[in-house]
């Protein structure tokens, strides 16, 4: 089988639109952006061997051939008999898919790293701390050490800025 | 072997308690040389500077030195622990990837023989260390709200880390249930602080703080312990510590980034390379005077090992908190199950750690592999349900001292030097899941008074091993203590430990301010050695 790097072959491209498809402004997920992902972690071979066996699923057409309902019941063999290699890949393409700018601003994660300007904490309403320091304290006082034993102190440490 | 020239102090170690003392020890004028195994990190590296940050925390920032594998990381044999250890090894140690989440022990924590009847009293306590716990304060620059009924009075803290709608949110939860909670402490500047930038929000903290604004110890002790005159010498590994034939410490062997072995030799040697890296080398240093490891007469070196088991408690709600933002660790706390309440079915206690949501990646991974998120049309619905809407809570649960529970030599497994590696021997105690399971329902509970639709709880968290305690612990009895309460070793009079390693017993909070005061505090007493016998 030649390389999803290489191949015109659409069962990547489907696939992702299957399981990641286009929502209120996010596009499809761009198949080449996780092809080259995949190639800078090393992990081509989780896109190579989910496509290996969803070809072994399909006997009489090819993923991209399929209705949508014939591709969903091929997935959930895939799931049920490959949970491994689905999970892996659909983590590699969860990583890939989160970490686009266009994917974190569509779901309110930008302003964020590296450009935090606006992505202010409330401050909180420290108004409802009254009630827990009225009931006072909530710490125990240890009994006092023995006479016999004395404590160590330093009577002159150096000084500190 | 090459010889360097001696020194009258040295240091093994430049993380939380390595740079406190080295500091301390600088300011009084003392000839000091600290060796760290890792590097200076570049703050213009660390995920929070990339957008793809969240990646980098499974990967080159990973928590486990097993998953990280840096060049400045040794391996550890955690398979025979529920809980991996988890470090950072760098100038800064394990504070570059620290929350920064900032209580100390409370006075009770000192006296839990006295008090409830286990493990032992240490044989100082929590107002010997007040000054020291101060002085700490402001170096760090911690920051926090006065007033809390947890604690004695604690001032000076700059203004309190935003609890956020989050914190609001689960303050509501905790008041309804008639719980205490407070601000939390955090090691994080919220106004300029001694030359560092507040707090920007830039990232979740606990992958290195490009800002600045956390006090790793490499820009919080580091630049002023260097500008009194201490140096540090960077990708130098400590391979053992040598004895004159007084039995007397007489400095380290050590491995340059080059591999070059050296011997350095020095008056007094201090060690500061945590709980599990601490016995690991006296381990290593077994010598004919000490056959089982050095100032090792007691048997205690790598015993009692402490880990502070954590659960976690989620809950999602249906308002949007804005969980994603802010400090990660750093939001509100609560100790209401903090003191020995023998009615609960343990005694001790816990803390309950509000966390920060998960971020965009973490939410839909978590959510996809525990079948709340489908692949498909639900997709983006579901995760627009939970990023944002995610509140955790870290569940930490204090450990009590078992000598089973150990840090040993690893019989095969060795670092890129070859030095032998540590391996980890840990069971949780009956105590510790008693502890654990009351934490875990406690936490759902808030959740839940918080107006949480859902909520989930787990633990022990397999990746949290920060806290590694009691491994060479303190005591005035040779018999049964490694160090004495000047953190001297009972063996060897002039090799001190000041890490979390001296630690009796394990309190139920992040140990890094009850270590560093302690660390000041040994560091006095050394300095008052010095000034008495120069």
């Amino acid at each position: 089988m030649s390389s999803v790097l290489e191949t015109g072959d659409r069962t990547l491209s489907v696939l992702l639109g299957d399981l990641l498809p286009p929502d209120v402004g996010i596009a499809a997920m761009n198949t080449d952006q996780l092809v080259a992902f995949a190639a800078q972690h090393a992990r081509t071979s989780q896109l190579e061997a989910l496509q290996k066996i969803i070809t072994g699923e399909c006997t009489d057409a090819s993923f991209a051939a399929l209705d949508a309902p014939a591709r969903e019941a091929v997935l959930a063999r895939v799931r049920r008999k490959h949970l491994k290699a689905f999970a892996d890949f659909f983590l590699l393409a969860l990583q890939c898919y989160c970490l686009d700018p266009g994917v974190r601003q569509a779901f309110g994660d930008i302003p964020g790293a590296p450009f935090p300007a606006g992505r202010d904490v409330a401050d909180g309403n420290l108004e409802l701390l009254e009630i827990v320091y009225e009931r006072g304290p909530i710490f125990r006082v240890p009994p006092p050490y023995p006479a016999s034993e004395t404590r160590l102190t330093f009577e002159d440490p150096p000084p500190c800025s | 072997m090459a010889k360097a020239e001696p020194v009258d102090i040295l240091i093994v170690g430049a993380g939380a308690t390595g740079a406190a003392v080295a500091w301390r020890l600088g300011q009084a004028g003392l000839d000091v040389l600290c060796l760290e195994q890792g590097d200076y990190m570049d703050p213009a590296h660390y995920p929070s500077t990339r957008p793809d940050g969240e990646l980098a925390s499974q990967q080159e920032f990973h928590v486990s030195p097993n998953v990280r594998r840096r060049e400045a990381d040794y391996p550890i044999n955690d398979s025979d622990s529920p809980i991996a250890i988890a470090n950072f090894n760098a100038v800064g140690g394990s504070t570059i990837l620290f929350s920064g989440h900032f209580p100390r022990f409370h006075p009770s924590d000192f006296r839990v023989r006295s008090l409830d009847g286990v493990a032992d009293d240490w044989p100082i306590d929590y107002q010997q260390l007040a000054p020291y716990f101060a002085l700490n304060d402001r170096m760090m620059g911690v920051s926090g709200l006065g007033g809390d009924p947890a604690y004695p009075p604690i001032d000076g803290l700059l203004p309190p880390v935003p609890m956020g709608r989050l914190g609001e949110c689960l303050g509501r939860g905790f008041n309804r249930l008639g719980w205490h909670w407070w601000p939390a402490y955090a090691a994080i500047a919220t106004r300029p602080h001694r030359g560092r930038p507040p707090c920007i929000n830039l990232g979740p903290c606990n992958t290195g703080c490009a800002q600045g604004a956390k006090a790793s110890t490499d820009v919080s002790y580091w630049p002023e312990a260097r500008q009194s005159g201490v140096r540090l010498q960077t990708r130098a590994r400590v391979s053992r510590i040598t004895l004159d034939a007084q039995g007397k410490a007489s400095g380290v062997l050590y491995f340059d980034a080059d591999g070059n072995e050296w011997q350095q030799p020095a008056r007094l040697v201090v060690l500061a390379c945590n709980g599990v890296g601490t016995p690991r080398l006296l381990l290593n240093s077994a010598c004919p005077t000490f056959p089982d490891g050095l100032a090792n007469r007691s048997g205690l070196v790598g015993r009692n090992l402490m880990l502070h088991p954590l659960g976690y408690v989620e809950g999602l709600f249906d308002d949007a908190l804005d969980s994603q933002l802010g400090p990660q660790g750093c939001s509100i706390y609560s100790h209401q199950f903090y003191e020995t309440d023998t009615s609960r079915g343990f005694v001790r206690g816990y803390t309950m750690q509000l966390l920060r949501g998960p971020g965009l990646l973490e939410t839909a991974t978590t959510g996809f592999l525990r079948r709340e998120i489908p692949p498909g049309t639900g997709f983006h619905a579901a995760l627009r349900e939970r990023f944002g809407h995610l509140a955790g809570m870290g569940i930490i649960v204090e450990d009590l001292p078992d000598p089973d529970n150990r840090v040993t030599l690893d019989a095969e497994l060795t670092d890129s030097n070859g030095i032998p590696a540590p391996k980890i021997h840990y069971t949780l105690s009956e105590n510790s899941r008693h502890m654990l399971a009351h934490g875990l329902e406690r936490g759902k509970e808030v959740m839940r008074a918080a107006g949480a639709r859902r909520t989930a709880a787990f633990g022990p968290v397999r990746h949290t091993g920060w806290h590694l305690m009691g491994t060479t612990r303190m005591g005035n009895d040779p018999a049964r203590a490694v160090v004495d309460a000047r953190g001297r070793c009972h063996d060897i009079d002039n090799l001190y430990i000041v890490d979390s390693s001296v630690f009796v017993t394990s309190g139920g909070v992040n140990p890094v301010s009850t270590m560093q005061a302690i660390a000041l505090y040994i560091a006095d007493g050394i300095i008052a050695r010095k000034r008495s016998a120069p």
